[in-house]
């Protein structure tokens, strides 16, 4: 997985373990996927970043059925927004690891179509951003 | 120059033989179309320039629209050797336009284009594919035609002030309904697949680039893991500068065989091409392997252009041993559909990679095989072309040609090349003593004088070895000599 995706997960799972309420965690995890959304858009275009984290969803949705339901059901067009709201249903620590699965599954699936290296490069901006301090490593905190 | 004129500085485009059609580069500034059905190689050739054109200086934005998915774009392209992952980023901006192009407003397309560029300020813009601007235009407007023709205007004049290269890549099928973006551009590139039975053939032509002294004509080129490379036409290595032609020096090539250089008047002058004309059998590729085996022995390079189905069986194994030496160095003929042209670029790269003095083509007959159906009815066309670029190299070249052994007439070679070669040596089968032999002659050495024996010859794990004159015979050249009476 790619060091972005290693780092926040680390964040989130650390902040679960401290006790962070679930929806803390949710708010976590949908202000990474905004972040590689919004360094992704641009280059393969909304509907490219759209399909490949609904992919992953469904990957991940395998061995966590409740997460393709709340698809199924969902309302709201932003497929950032639903994840948080599912997110926060669940404990903060199965939160926490299941994000990290998705996003295992969707650096997977852009190494697997564009190469490592150039998934890395392309997920650059969002890693300087991360890095530069932000709400992910308050709740780390 | 009139001082008053502007420079138009010329781009190197980093596509092997590209800038040659184009007459020395890319004109810096212009506003390019390239043009041709799904899979001609618009794509890559795009990339392929941007990756040699980009640097931080001069940053590149390459747009993708609805249509090219970006994702396969990107997984594609980075199968070939140019794509350049540090310059990503760095000195290339990749953006898709794929959501303002789904809404069907050009005026959105276009404000976001000129947002990117106004931020990025690119000397490079690439916009692919433009042909579904056009069509998603087409959805949402009844004055489709004109609202385009404004879209290519206005953005050919913002792009050229902002001082862009622009290249709009589309696949620009019907030329009438794209009429406005061909009129409007400096340059318009095309690129074709010719098709002709099973063989398919790419071919890039300029059409239109504006100030510039291009190559007319189709060009063909090949796509390989190194992505395009463009193979000019062979008059151009003579035409560039007369005084570039390497002039033929003094001297002659030693042929290697006993006895040939003193029938040739002292051998094969240097700069000269020699035609080897004969029936199937008669060791012509003997002879031409003798000439690069007697190069190499006075530390000459040879190049050879094999043409055989199957080149480990039948080649000379003294050739064989001269590659593995690395004295003589191979083209690869092995490609399919070739055209005369890409030879013509190949032996050129090798011969001056390698310093080269003797080239080699064996044979005429299986090179015609070679090139691809299209190019077979202008082959003795290519072929005088060819010579004649080879020749301003300064090397010799020795070309064997495969002769049907008609006892009726005396001709040398199928394709006429006879004339456009200075020198030729022809071979015969005769039958004498109820024997089968074989006889050679020099026909012709231009402005050297030369024997005009006939001499029979024998061949053996040695080579070709001169024999006799057949003093005593007759009608050597109807094949059946009779004893001369007395």
């Amino acid at each position: 997985m790619d060091s972005f995706a290693v780092g926040s997960q680390a964040a989130l799972l650390q902040s679960a373990s401290k006790g962070a309420p679930p929806r803390r965690i949710a708010d976590s995890a949908e202000a990474i996927w905004i972040r590689i959304d919004s360094a992704l858009t641009p280059i393969i275009g909304a509907r490219g970043v759209n399909a490949l984290f609904k992919r992953s969803v469904s990957v991940v949705g395998e061995h966590h059925p409740w997460m393709q339901t709340a698809y199924a059901v969902a309302r709201n067009p932003s497929v950032f927004t639903v994840l948080g709201a599912t997110l926060a249903q669940q404990s903060a620590s199965s939160a926490a690891a299941v994000n990290g699965e998705l996003l295992e599954a969707f650096f997977e699936l852009l190494a697997n179509l564009i190469g490592r290296p150039l998934t890395e490069r392309l997920l650059q901006p969002a890693l300087e951003k991360f890095s530069n301090g932000d709400d992910v490593q308050d709740v780390a905190r | 120059m009139n001082e008053t004129q502007p420079i138009i500085k010329l781009l190197a485009t980093g596509v092997p033989g590209f800038d040659e059609i184009l007459g020395g580069g890319l004109p810096e500034y212009s506003f390019n179309l390239v043009a041709g059905a799904p899979g001609s190689g618009k794509t890559t050739l795009a990339h392929q320039m941007m990756f040699a054109l980009a640097t931080p200086q001069r940053p590149a934005i390459y747009f993708t629209v609805l249509g090219e998915p970006p994702l396969k774009m990107l997984r594609y392209q980075q199968q070939f050797k140019f794509f350049d992952l540090d310059k990503l980023n760095r000195c290339i901006r990749l953006v898709s336009l794929a959501e303002e192009t789904a809404s069907g407003d050009l005026d959105k397309v276009l404000a976001r284009i000129m947002q990117e560029v106004e931020t990025h300020k690119p000397g490079l813009v690439f916009v692919d594919s433009f042909r579904s601007v056009a069509l998603a235009n087409r959805q949402h407007h009844l004055d489709a035609f004109e609202s385009l023709q404004a879209f290519v205007q206005n953005l050919g004049v913002m792009l050229t002030g902002w001082q862009a290269t622009t290249f709009l890549v589309g696949e620009y099928i019907d030329e009438k309904d794209s009429s406005p973006i061909f009129t409007i551009a400096d340059g318009v590139i095309w690129m074709h697949q010719s098709q002709q039975d099973n063989s398919v053939v790419r071919k890039i032509e300029i059409t239109k680039m504006r100030g510039q002294a291009t190559r007319a004509g189709l060009h063909t080129f090949r796509m390989g893991i190194e992505g395009l490379k463009v193979f000019p036409p062979a008059q151009f290595y003579g035409a560039v500068d007369e005084a570039e032609i390497a002039l033929p020096s003094r001297g002659y090539h030693k042929m290697g065989i006993p006895g040939l250089d003193k029938m040739m008047g002292g051998g094969l002058p240097r700069g000269y091409s020699l035609l080897v004309a004969g029936p199937s059998g008669s060791g012509k590729s003997i002879l031409a392997a003798a000439f690069l085996a007697e190069g190499a022995r006075s530390g000459e390079k040879g190049v050879i252009a094999a043409f055989e189905t199957r080149p480990k069986l039948s080649r000379a194994r003294l050739v064989a041993d001269l590659i593995e030496r690395g004295a003589v160095s191979v083209i690869d003929t092995r490609a399919t559909d070739l055209s005369v042209d890409e030879v013509t670029t190949l032996l050129i790269e090798e011969i001056r990679r390698t310093k080269a003095t003797r080239v080699v083509i064996d044979s005429l007959s299986g090179f015609e095989l070679a090139v691809a159906p299209t190019f077979r009815s202008d082959f003795r066309e290519s072929l005088a072309r060819l010579v004649a670029a080879l020749l301003t190299t300064g090397a010799s070249v020795v070309m064997t040609s495969e002769l049907e052994d008609r006892y009726i007439d005396l001709r040398f070679s199928p394709y006429g090349t006879a004339f456009l070669t200075d020198a030729i040596i022809v071979q015969r089968y005769i039958e004498v003593g109820s024997r089968f032999q074989r006889m050679l002659a020099v026909v012709k050495v231009r402005a050297n004088h030369h024997s005009n024996e006939l001499r029979l010859f024998h061949i053996d794990n040695d080579g070709i070895h001169l024999g006799e004159m057949l003093v005593e015979q007759e009608g050597l050249l109807g094949g059946s000599p009779s004893r001369r009476r007395a």
